[in-house]
C-alpha cells in the first residue's frame, strides 16, 4: 500500500524512478512542486488562478508522460520548470492566456535581493519602492523579464536558468546583465515620473 | 479536490502512461545523426568549393568570351559553399534541439561551421573532392564535371586553344597530340617552352597558339594539364584518370 510519508524521505530523482513503477509516487512530485510552479505560472503569465491551475495540471501530466526523458544530469526542478515554461509559452502562442504578466507580488526577501544588487532605491519608502519595482518589471521586455523572474523570484542560478530556458550559460549571463541594466533605467524613469 | 488528486485521476481516467525511454533515445540519436551527416555533407561540399576554386580558369573564359552556361558554372564554387552552409545550418538546428545541445553553443558552432571547412580542405587536398565529383557524375544525370568543363574550354583550336594527349614526336621535335575528339594534331613549337622537360608520351597538355589547318597547330605556350586536388593525387594518377574519363572520348586505337 502506498504511503505518502515515504515521499518525504525520497529525493526528486528517486521519486521519478518510483513514479515510473507506481504512479502514486507522482503525486508526491505534484505535492512538492505545486505551490512553486503555480506561483511561477502566475508570475510569467496574465492568467487567472483557475487558468494557472489548468496550465499547471497540463504541465504535470506532460511531465508524467515524459518522465523517461528526464535527464539526470539536470536538476529535477530545472526539468519541471522547463516543462512549465514551454507549456506556458505554447499556450501563449495559442492565445489561451493573456500575454502580459500578472502584477508581481514582491515580498521583502525578493525586494531586498533586487534592491541590494540594483542599489538605486535607497532613499524611497519601502512600499513605494516595491510599487516602482513591480511596474518596472512589468514594463521589461519578455526575454529580460523571464530571466529576472527566474533569478530573483525563483532563486535559480545561471546553470538552472540555462537548463530551464535551454539557452547557453553565456547567453543567460548576457541576458541577465542586460536585464539588470534595463531594469535600473526603468526604475530611474519610474521614480522621475 | 486538490491538484494532486485531479492529476492522478486524469492519468488514470485517460490511461496515460510515460512514453518509453527508447523514444527519447531514438529522437536524440536522430538529431545527432543529422548533425553528423550535415558535417559530412558540409565537408564534402566545402571540398568541392576548394576544388573548383583552385582549378577555375576564368581568364580563359574571358579570352574566349564565354557566356551563358559557363557564366553560371563559374558560380559553382559559390553554389557549393551555399549548399554547405545551408546543410550546416540544418545540422546546427537539429543538434541544438538535442537534450543537451543548448549547453554547447560555442562548441557546436565551431564543430558544425568551422570543422567542415578544415575537413573540406583536407578532403580536397587528398583528392576527395574529385572523387565526389566522379560519384556525382555517375549518379546525377546532366552533372558537368570540372574536367569536362575545362576540356570543353580548351578545345577551341580556331580560337587558339588546344588540349590533348602527347602520343609521339616527329624527328623535327614537333609534338603529335591527340585531342579529346580523337583528332591527331601536329603541334609545331615556336620556341623551347619551360615545361618541355616534362613533355613526354602520355602527358596531358594545354596549348595556346594558332591553328594553321585542321591538323597543324603552332604553339606559343605549352602547359601541362594540371588538376589541383586530383584523385589519386599524383601526376601519373592524374594522367591515368584524365585519360580514363569516360567522357573524354579518346580513341584507344589511335594511340
Amino acid at each position: 500500500m502506498f504511503d505518502v510519508r515515504l515521499c518525504e524521505e525520497l529525493s526528486d530523482e528517486e521519486l521519478v524512478v518510483r513514479s515510473l513503477k507506481e504512479r502514486e509516487f507522482f503525486g508526491c512530485v505534484v505535492d512538492r512542486y505545486e505551490a512553486k510552479l503555480l506561483r511561477y505560472i502566475l508570475r510569467i503569465t496574465g492568467a487567472t488562478l483557475e487558468e494557472a491551475q489548468d496550465l499547471l495540471q497540463e504541465s504535470f501530466i506532460k511531465a508524467y508522460m515524459n518522465l523517461n526523458g528526464f535527464d539526470p544530469d539536470l536538476k529535477f526542478s530545472s526539468w519541471m520548470y522547463r516543462i512549465v515554461y514551454h507549456h506556458v509559452v505554447s499556450a501563449h502562442r495559442k492565445r489561451k492566456i493573456r500575454p502580459e504578466g500578472n502584477t508581481l507580488d514582491i515580498d521583502d526577501d525578493i525586494f531586498s535581493r533586487i534592491a541590494s544588487e540594483e542599489n538605486i532605491l535607497g532613499n524611497i519608502e519601502s512600499e513605494e519602492r516595491k510599487a516602482y519595482l513591480s511596474r518596472a518589471l512589468q514594463r521589461l521586455d519578455e526575454k529580460y523579464r523571464e530571466v529576472l523572474l527566474l533569478y530573483y523570484f525563483e532563486e535559480k542560478d545561471y546553470r538552472e536558468i540555462s537548463d530551464i530556458l535551454q539557452k547557453p550559460m553565456g547567453s543567460v549571463a548576457t541576458l541577465l546583465s542586460r536585464a539588470k541594466k534595463r531594469l535600473s533605467s526603468l526604475l530611474i524613469r519610474e521614480q522621475n515620473i | 479536490m486538490n491538484i494532486r488528486e485531479n492529476i492522478l485521476k486524469e492519468i488514470e481516467k485517460k490511461n496515460i502512461t510515460p512514453k518509453p525511454r527508447w523514444q527519447f533515445l531514438l529522437r536524440d540519436s536522430f538529431l545527432w545523426s543529422v548533425g553528423a551527416l550535415a558535417i559530412a555533407v558540409g565537408s564534402v561540399a566545402f571540398s568541392l568549393t576548394f576544388f573548383l576554386l583552385a582549378n577555375r580558369e576564368t581568364h580563359i573564359a574571358k579570352i574566349l568570351s564565354l557566356s551563358g552556361w559557363w557564366e553560371v558554372l563559374s558560380f559553382a564554387p559559390l553554389l557549393w559553399a551555399i549548399f554547405a552552409g545551408g546543410f550546416l545550418c540544418l545540422g546546427w538546428y537539429h543538434v541544438k534541439h538535442t537534450q543537451r545541445g543548448y549547453r554547447f553553443h560555442i562548441i557546436l558552432v565551431v564543430s558544425i561551421f568551422v570543422l567542415p571547412l578544415f575537413f573540406g580542405w583536407g578532403l580536397y587536398r587528398v583528392g576527395g573532392a574529385h572523387f565526389a565529383e566522379t560519384l556525382l557524375d555517375a549518379i546525377v544525370p546532366g552533372y558537368v564535371t570540372l574536367l569536362e568543363r575545362r576540356q570543353e574550354m580548351w578545345m577551341h583550336p580556331e580560337k587558339g586553344l588546344l588540349i590533348g594527349k602527347v602520343v609521339g614526336f616527329y624527328a623535327s621535335g614537333d609534338v603529335i597530340v591527340l585531342d579529346p575528339q580523337g583528332m591527331e594534331w601536329r603541334v609545331i613549337q615556336a620556341y623551347h617552352n619551360r615545361e618541355m622537360r616534362l613533355l613526354k608520351e602520355g602527358a596531358l597538355i594545354r596549348i595556346v597558339g594558332t591553328m594553321e589547318d585542321s591538323s597543324v597547330f603552332h604553339a606559343q605556350e605549352i602547359f601541362l594539364f594540371r588538376m589541383h586536388g586530383h584523385y589519386p593525387n599524383t601526376l601519373e594518377g592524374e594522367r591515368d584518370a584524365f585519360g580514363g574519363q569516360r567522357k573524354w572520348h579518346l580513341q584507344e586505337g589511335a594511340l
